[in-house]
């Protein structure tokens, strides 16, 4: 009976204990799996798919590092993705830390060995045009000039200067849009202003938190392609590793990251149902005690 | 007037951009982006405020060494350090290689993962509380908490890996579960808490709520 | 003298004559010709320009239906993309304003002015190749080459010639077309970008059509070589494609000219000013009634009874009260429901000489804050009781701000906290460590996705609206609480009208939602 109300009161940092072991044993392991992927990922996979070489692909970057560990794999499949095919990249932010972790998806993108980094110039193939302030208001400006949102770009050269934004004004001669999403501003805003008024098609990565909200905007077919949370990152890498014709590696910390989550997972399930025998055993007992 | 005029400003502000909203002529079509940035403009001039404010407060419980003054030293330490680091460097302050960068990457980027990583620690033993199957609507909360977290992860690959790849049970269920019973709820609180907006902006904008001002 | 007048003659009628010889007709002329012919795109059909409605007379815009040859192969068509060419009512030449990708159908210009008339001209524009990115191990090559591996996408073919568009600064080029060779010096990228580095003569093409033309007659391939110049190694296959024809735009007739209209009542949103007017009607409607003396029953929200006790308790156990007004800025609105909240708590604490702290994330909100507590402490006759210190800014950094709260809570144990804002990720955080200092929590968000966090950790959860009501059902003033009768009206008309809408939809007989659409 005491070992029952003993782990009911269980101290919670033997909790933590077991949910870090659970997180940080599988890191070290090299495991293996083939993900089914979902409709959402596929939609986002046939949008970019359908892209030509040299078409312009707008990348919002909306996070900070909190959220990089489910958001980061995303951005770095697709950032190697869009190099290796020769998309011209304009990368922004909304979040001030964005333009920085944009910095960093394009760093591990040319440290793969097959994308060799001397043939992408800055200005031509790829351009950081940084964070700008003002929320939802920036997407707003952006439908009808870029130039007036970001006259300079992350480094501070001027917006005429830069050979692939010449022939940018706004939204029209951006042929699709990708937004990397924590919060606030985000993938809403994106979809209820540049969607719905400019008609931009769009592609998402959100965090598992927010990407319930963002299904209904998928399934209207206002977002036509979704990768939510750890396993969105996890079934973009497979798509892209099944499908590419090149040797670069996809597969990266998505995958590996989503063995740790399911043994998590497992544990958080088991502590649940631990707590509920417990539970149950010490009322049973209570109440033969009180008919007694 | 020191209740009246800030009463004004609202109900001006307030019916102007509500006027904004359905009359697309010039001059209304300006007044959405005019004020926004002025929002813009007075929101960056209010961070000093509070920037000051802490510095101030740090400082007194630093040379009057307050309980946990200690902590009051760091907040000084990590704000002038990140301030002066950064005003050194210039324009092209946050570009990759600088020491504002190498302070961001190495420091302040951890320290912020570490805190969200927390959060899958704290689920875990928020989880083990919570989720007790003390009544019939406690029990399917646990039933879908249960389906939703094996569905989410590998447990359709890994225990039904033998079945065809279509038969995605878990995640069929996961999914279902998210995308209409979750969706369905989140929708019906969206709607109250819309109402709600709805309803307080009015109080505000006509003056009926006034304790924002600090009067009832 | 005969013979060498003779032999001059003669030389001259030789050398005449091969002037005056039929060229050799190239087999590759009829090849071009026939090339093109295949692969002309036809235009886009039934382009209508129109002014946009519902705008400050800023915008056109142009409609069309897609040209036969988009996506009429499979994944990709014929088009590349659609060209928008415009030009004011009386002149001749178009100029380019912008382009659509394909498989649109709409495109809008909202550079114009309402003084002006203008007429558009749309093309569609046709691929001049497409890129099939052929696996090393399939192709037939001579030698492989690592360096050019990269070169594939880059290069496209015109009637002209061979563009190459992109070029490492640290070699210089040959192409060999079928035995055609062409030097190419060193160039800078930024050349090429902008011009391109073009083969002269109509040999280049030719001599690729010839070696396509091999390949199979229907479905044209056409391949060629690219040597490096640092090594002596022989040729580098590097992409194999198909030419569909040159940049020849296929355009449709001139629509216009037309005029923009500035809009003096956005139709598009008579549906949102019925709803508000309807809605703010019953709000204002009750507000009468209440201010009448009317009794309003408002239904017990546990969350907001509970407010008084636990301000209580922390007074009996001489420990400090937490308020948390969330991580946004004051134009969130359920932030100013949060320190209008703080507002009626700063009153009783006062009145129970309770320590208050409210560490806030938002500048703002801080200034705000403090007046607001200011006042409680002045109409709770204690203004002496009031020290601004209460009310301090963090950070506006969302983990820092959580972790500076944790911090906070360990150390200084407070018996009582509240969280009433707008939150996001931290909300877990905070509140499971103000679980772990046993401290009685109530919080209230209009954050969906934060609700849940919030209902497993701590005692006391408003849910959505109930944080807005809150402010009504702890004043208990008549006109308050007019307002939540009104917004309960509103709710109750939006439950008829789902239910009308789900029957009526289910059945098809109306489309319901257009009534609600924006």
């Amino acid at each position: 009976m005491n070992f029952w109300k003993a782990l009911l009161a269980i101290d919670r940092r033997w909790i933590f204990l077991f949910v870090f072991l659970a997180l940080a044993v599988p890191m070290f392991l090299n495991v293996d799996f083939e993900l089914s992927i979902s409709r959402e990922v596929q939609g986002l996979y046939d949008a970019l798919d359908k892209l030509q070489p040299n078409s312009k692909v707008l990348m919002s970057f909306d996070y900070d590092p909190p959220s990089a560990p489910e958001l980061q794999p995303m951005a770095d499949a697709i950032m190697k993705y869009c190099l290796k095919k020769r998309l011209r990249i304009i990368i922004m932010g909304l979040w001030p830390q964005g333009p920085i972790q944009a910095n960093m998806a394009l760093a591990r993108a040319f440290a793969d060995k097959n994308i060799d980094q001397s043939e992408y110039v800055y200005g031509i193939h790829y351009v950081n045009l940084g964070y700008q302030a003002g929320n939802e208001f920036v997407i707003q400006r952006m439908g009808s000039s870029f130039y007036d949102m970001f006259k300079n770009d992350y480094a501070g050269n001027r917006y005429e200067e830069l050979p692939l934004m010449r022939g940018i004004k706004n939204f029209n001669d951006i042929d699709f849009s990708i937004n990397f999403s924590a919060g606030y501003p985000g993938t809403v805003e994106w979809v209820q202003i540049a969607v719905d008024r400019f008609h931009v098609r769009l592609g998402a990565g959100n965090t598992a938190v927010q990407a319930p909200q963002v299904y209904p905007y998928y399934n209207s077919g206002q977002v036509v392609g979704l990768a939510g949370g750890m396993r969105g990152a996890a079934e973009l890498e497979g798509i892209f590793a099944y499908n590419a014709e090149t040797d670069v590696v996809y597969k990266d910390r998505g995958t590996k990251y989503m063995l740790s989550q399911t043994i998590a997972h497992a544990v958080v399930m088991f502590f649940i149902v631990v707590g509920n025998i417990a539970y149950f055993v010490i009322g049973r007992k209570d109440k033969l005690k009180t008919s007694k | 007037m020191r209740r009246e005029i800030p009463l004004i400003i609202t109900a001006t502000v307030g019916i102007a951009y509500i006027i904004q909203y359905f009359i697309p002529h010039t001059p209304f079509d300006k007044v959405e982006a005019l004020f926004s940035d002025w929002l813009s403009i007075i929101a960056a001039c209010a961070i000093w405020l509070g920037a000051l404010n802490l510095l101030k407060l740090s400082f007194l419980s630093v040379s009057k060494r307050k309980k946990d003054w200690f902590f009051s030293l760091v907040i000084i330490i990590s704000w002038l350090t990140m301030a002066l680091v950064g005003i050194s460097e210039g324009p092209g302050f946050q570009e990759p290689g600088t020491k504002f960068d190498w302070l961001y990457t190495n420091i302040y980027t951890p320290l912020s993962a570490t805190m969200f990583a927390m959060l899958a620690f704290y689920v875990a033993s928020a989880s083990y509380r919570a989720f007790r199957a003390r009544n019939f609507q406690a029990t399917l909360l646990l039933v879908a908490a249960f389906l939703v977290l094996s569905g989410r992860v590998l447990f359709d690959e890994l225990i039904f890996g033998f079945l065809p790849a279509d038969w995605k049970i878990l995640s069929t269920i996961s999914d279902f579960i998210m995308q209409v019973l979750n969706t369905a709820g989140q929708r019906a609180i969206l709607i109250g808490i819309a109402l709600g907006t709805v309803s307080t902006s009015l109080r505000i904008i006509l003056g009926i709520e006034r304790s924002y001002l600090g009067s009832d | 003298m005969l013979r060498k007048r003779i032999l001059i003659i003669l030389l001259l009628c030789l050398f005449a004559s091969a002037n005056f010889l039929p060229a050799q007709e190239s087999p590759s002329a009829n090849i071009n010709t026939e090339f093109l012919e295949r692969f002309k795109v036809k235009p886009p059909t039934d382009f209508e320009v129109r002014d946009t409605p519902n705008d400050n007379g800023s915008s056109l815009t142009l409609n069309w239906r897609l040209s036969p040859d988009d996506n009429l192969w499979g994944k990709r068509g014929l088009v590349e993309k659609y060209v928008i060419g415009r030009r004011l009512a009386g002149e001749e030449k178009f100029e380019f304003i912008s382009t659509a990708t394909n498989q649109s159908r709409i495109a809008f210009d909202n550079s114009v002015n309402n003084k002006d008339r203008y007429e558009y001209q749309l093309a569609a524009y046709p691929f001049k190749y497409i890129f099939r990115p052929i696996p090393w191990n399939s192709i037939m090559m001579v030698k492989q080459m690592e360096r050019f591996k990269a070169l594939a996408p880059w290069i496209s073919l015109n009637p002209h010639g061979v563009v190459l568009s992109m070029l490492s600064q640290n070699y210089s080029y040959y192409v060999d077309l079928d035995g055609f060779r062409s030097d190419l010096a060193r160039k800078s990228v930024w050349e090429n970008f902008s011009a391109g580095t073009e083969l002269s003569g109509p040999e280049g093409i030719t001599a690729a059509f010839a070696a396509g033309q091999v390949v199979s007659p229907f479905l044209p391939f056409f391949s060629f070589f690219v040597q490096s110049s640092l090594t002596s190694d022989p040729y580098q296959l590097v992409t194999i494609g198909r030419y569909l024809g040159d940049g020849l735009m296929a355009k449709t007739e001139v629509a216009g000219p037309v005029k923009t209209k500035k809009s003096w009542l956005h139709l598009g949103r008579i549906n949102v000013l019925i709803i508000a007017v309807v809605l703010s009607f019953f709000i204002l409607y009750f507000i009468r009634q209440a201010r009448k003396g009317k009794e309003l029953f408002i239904r017990k929200i546990a969350g907001l009874d509970a407010v008084e006790d636990a301000v209580g308790r922390a007074t009996e156990m001489g420990k400090e009260i937490f308020f948390i007004p969330g991580t946004q800025d004051m134009q969130n609105i359920q932030t100013i429901a949060g320190v209008t909240i703080l507002g009626r708590v700063a009153r009783l604490t006062a009145e129970m000489d309770t320590k208050l702290e409210v560490p806030v994330s938002r500048s703002l909100v801080m200034v705000t804050a403090r007046e607001i507590v200011q006042e409680a402490y002045a109409n709770a006759g204690r203004p002496e009781a009031y020290d601004e210190n209460m009310v301090h800014y963090l950070t506006d950094d969302q983990f820092g701000y959580a972790a500076a709260i944790d911090g906070k809570m360990v150390r200084q144990r407070p018996a009582t906290i509240f969280y009433m804002g707008a939150f996001y990720a931290e909300s877990l955080i905070l509140a499971e460590t103000g679980n772990s200092i046993d401290a009685i929590q109530i919080a209230g968000t209009a954050m969906p996705a934060q609700l849940p966090f919030f209902v497993a950790a701590c005692d006391y959860t408003l849910i959505g609206e109930e944080l807005f009501a809150a402010s009504a059902y702890l004043s208990k003033e008549p006109k308050l609480l007019g307002s939540l009768k009104g917004q309960d009206i509103g709710k109750a008309l939006l439950l008829i009208a789902l239910a009308v809408g789900v029957v009526v939809q289910t059945f098809g007989w109306y489309d319901f939602a257009s009534l609600f659409r924006l």
